[in-house]
């Protein structure tokens, strides 16, 4: 049932980012080809005034909102797919499929996840497409073997590992503050917000005393930072493992709303 | 199996202050056609919310081929809300496997015949479609399935009376003695003739639940004026 | 021939009427198979169940018999066909006459009423 929940998710949300990424690298490519000095001197020869420099201007600005934009839309897409397709209109057909509420937590937790990722990546590599000069592969190899002497092969999953676990617990946040709003008889919007602040702040807190409460990592990492590159890999744990506690905990709760307190009204 | 599809006790679900479905204990066997009838706020919808685990109750319970409502009772439910839930960017096809992927109950090939009848194009999106048009094929993808319970909420509440027609058509070459049907609908007088039993529903309790060809012998009236007769403001 | 039932009646009482009419006008011929209980049903727009009650009350006086495999047919008693007509002849006129005898007409009047009618029917 997972497998056909996430077919269906990936249908319906792919349909949204695909075109989005095909015009950020559009615009990504014709940033890169965008000479001023040569648009400036057409100018001057043809027009007399700055006609192309200033769509120049425009095209740079144009993809610099696209890049805003497609990072707020991941966020959008991700809360709407979550609060539209479970709780809205569409919530009388996902919640009358068989199909357990933790699955659909699930499917769309990934599908969400991929999203933020490959916004991340098609982002990154429409930089690359702008920046790209000679001999930038060999910084990028160079930075990729010190990072690998300096935490071995298993760095390359422990720290993308974390790094998930960590975004997991994020969007694990947003829906569990989406489901204790939905829960409130009105002002349902408002009321998740209030949550998402509130469990933002309790998370932080307990972050912040779980950390200090253990000294030796923070003398670890301060240690680090003092030592340079004498980084141990297990500063990660003190990332991962509060990032895995709170996750499975805004899991649940919001998984125990949708199974038990769900009134779609 | 037991001979009663849907089973509640108490069953209550207030909204703030107010009672929707207040204390309502039913029993319906299997192998029925039954109408919900009661005006408009009487919590039918309500009602019919909480047999598929849309609402959670606020007393009593409600069990379905005795299950709680859950995942094994949704595999026995087909549901038909008052609602239009279908993706809007999807075509018909795309529903249509979208409710096989999900249920193994489900006859693409019945509701594909169902659309060619209605003269429904599979190839379209649902958005392009009038409001009518999207009622229809809500109504095939339900009725699609063979399921043993079917929860219609105003099955022909939207659709002009020639369609209206269809609807019952619909639903009576599908129904077989194993299934049983609940409708919700004030639209008595279009109805009445194909259900068994009635169940009447006022401010969220059942002031009756009878069989519908005893109403007819006992009070020499249609369920239609019976119906205008008790809900007589 | 087609089928009128009034809701402030037992359809399936309705149901049995409009049927015997049919096999005594011949629409459903003696030794016929009837059409099953879902598609009756279908056809006439009622509940089927209803619909089974009527066949039942059919088969009780004898009119359809059920062979187990091949469904239900009407019977081939053409003996029996005529008595029912003869019986729905009886129940209708009586009907009739006691219409009439409410609107305040006396045998005679009706009669004689119902002579012109033929006549001009014939024409």
């Amino acid at each position: 049932m997972l497998t056909k929940l996430l077919k269906y998710e990936f249908k319906a949300t792919a349909r949204l980012f695909l075109p989005f990424y095909l015009v950020l690298l559009v615009f990504a490519l014709v940033n890169r080809f965008i000479d001023f000095e040569q648009l400036v001197a057409i100018d001057a020869q043809v027009f007399g005034f700055g006609v192309l420099e200033m769509f120049g201007f425009l095209a740079r600005l144009l993809y610099f909102v696209l890049v805003v934009g497609i990072q707020v839309m991941t966020l959008l897409i991700l809360l709407q797919r979550f609060y539209k397709s479970l709780l809205g209109d569409e919530g009388y057909l996902m919640f009358t499929l068989p199909v357990h509420p933790r699955q659909h937590i699930v499917s769309k937790l990934i599908a969400a996840a991929v999203w933020i990722t490959a916004s991340g990546l098609v982002t990154a590599s429409s930089i690359m497409i702008i920046t790209a000069r000679a001999g930038m592969w060999e910084v990028l190899q160079r930075a990729v073997s010190v990072f690998g002497s300096a935490f071995g092969v298993t760095g390359f999953f422990v720290f993308p590992g974390a790094l998930l676990a960590v975004m997991a617990s994020g969007i694990l946040m947003i829906y569990a503050a989406v489901a204790l709003g939905h829960i409130s008889p009105r002002h349902k919007i408002l009321v998740s917000l209030a949550w998402y602040a509130a469990l933002g702040f309790a998370s932080t807190t307990l972050l912040f005393i779980f950390l200090t409460r253990i000294r030796a990592p923070l003398q670890e990492i301060t240690g680090v930072i003092n030592d340079g590159m004498a980084i141990n890999l297990g500063i990660v744990w003190y990332v991962l493992l509060p990032a895995v506690v709170l996750g499975a905990i805004y899991f649940v709760l919001t998984n125990y709303i949708l199974e038990r307190r769900l009134n779609l009204e | 199996m037991s001979d009663t599809i849907l089973e509640c006790r108490n069953l209550t679900k207030t909204f703030g202050r107010i009672a929707a479905v207040n204390e309502v204990t039913l029993s319906i066997p299997r192998g029925n056609i039954v109408g919900l009838l009661g005006p408009n706020a009487s919590g039918k919808t309500t009602f019919l919310k909480l047999c598929n685990k849309l609402l959670t109750p606020t007393a009593g319970e409600v069990l379905i081929a005795g299950h709680k409502p859950g995942n094994e009772s949704k595999k026995l439910v087909s549901y038909l809300p008052e609602k239009t839930y279908l993706n809007d960017w999807m075509k018909v096809s795309e529903i249509i496997g979208f409710f096989g992927d999900f249920y193994t109950d489900f006859n693409s090939g019945k509701a594909y015949s169902m659309l060619e009848k209605l003269n429904i194009n599979p190839k379209d999106r649902l958005k392009t479609m009038s409001r009518g048009t999207r009622e229809k094929v809500q109504l095939i993808l339900v009725m699609s399935r063979e399921a043993q319970l079917y929860l219609l909420d105003e099955p022909i509440g939207g659709v002009d009376p020639a369609a209206r027609d269809y609807i019952l058509d619909i639903i009576l070459e599908n129904y077989d003695p194993a299934t049983t049907i609940i409708l919700s609908t004030h639209l008595i007088a279009d109805i009445e003739k194909i259900l068994e039993q009635v169940v009447f529903l006022k401010e969220g309790r059942v002031v009756f639940h009878r069989s519908v060809e005893q109403i007819r012998e006992e009070s020499g009236k249609s369920v239609d004026s019976l119906f205008r007769e008790v809900f007589r403001c | 021939m087609s089928w009128e039932l009034n809701a402030d009646r037992p359809l399936y009482a309705q149901l049995i009427e409009q049927i015997e009419l049919k096999i005594c006008a011949g629409v459903y011929p003696p030794g016929s198979r009837l059409p099953s209980v879902r598609e009756l049903a279908r056809e006439v727009s009622v509940n089927p169940n209803t619909m089974q009650r009527a066949l039942a009350g059919l088969e009780e006086s004898g009119l359809l018999y059920t062979q187990r495999t091949s469904g239900r047919f009407v019977t081939e008693d053409r003996e029996l066909v005529k008595r029912v007509k003869h019986r729905l002849v009886r129940e209708h006129a009586r009907a009739f006459l006691a219409k009439m005898l409410r609107l305040g007409f006396d045998h005679e009047e009706i009669m004689a009423a119902l002579s012109m009618i033929m006549k001009e029917s014939e024409k």
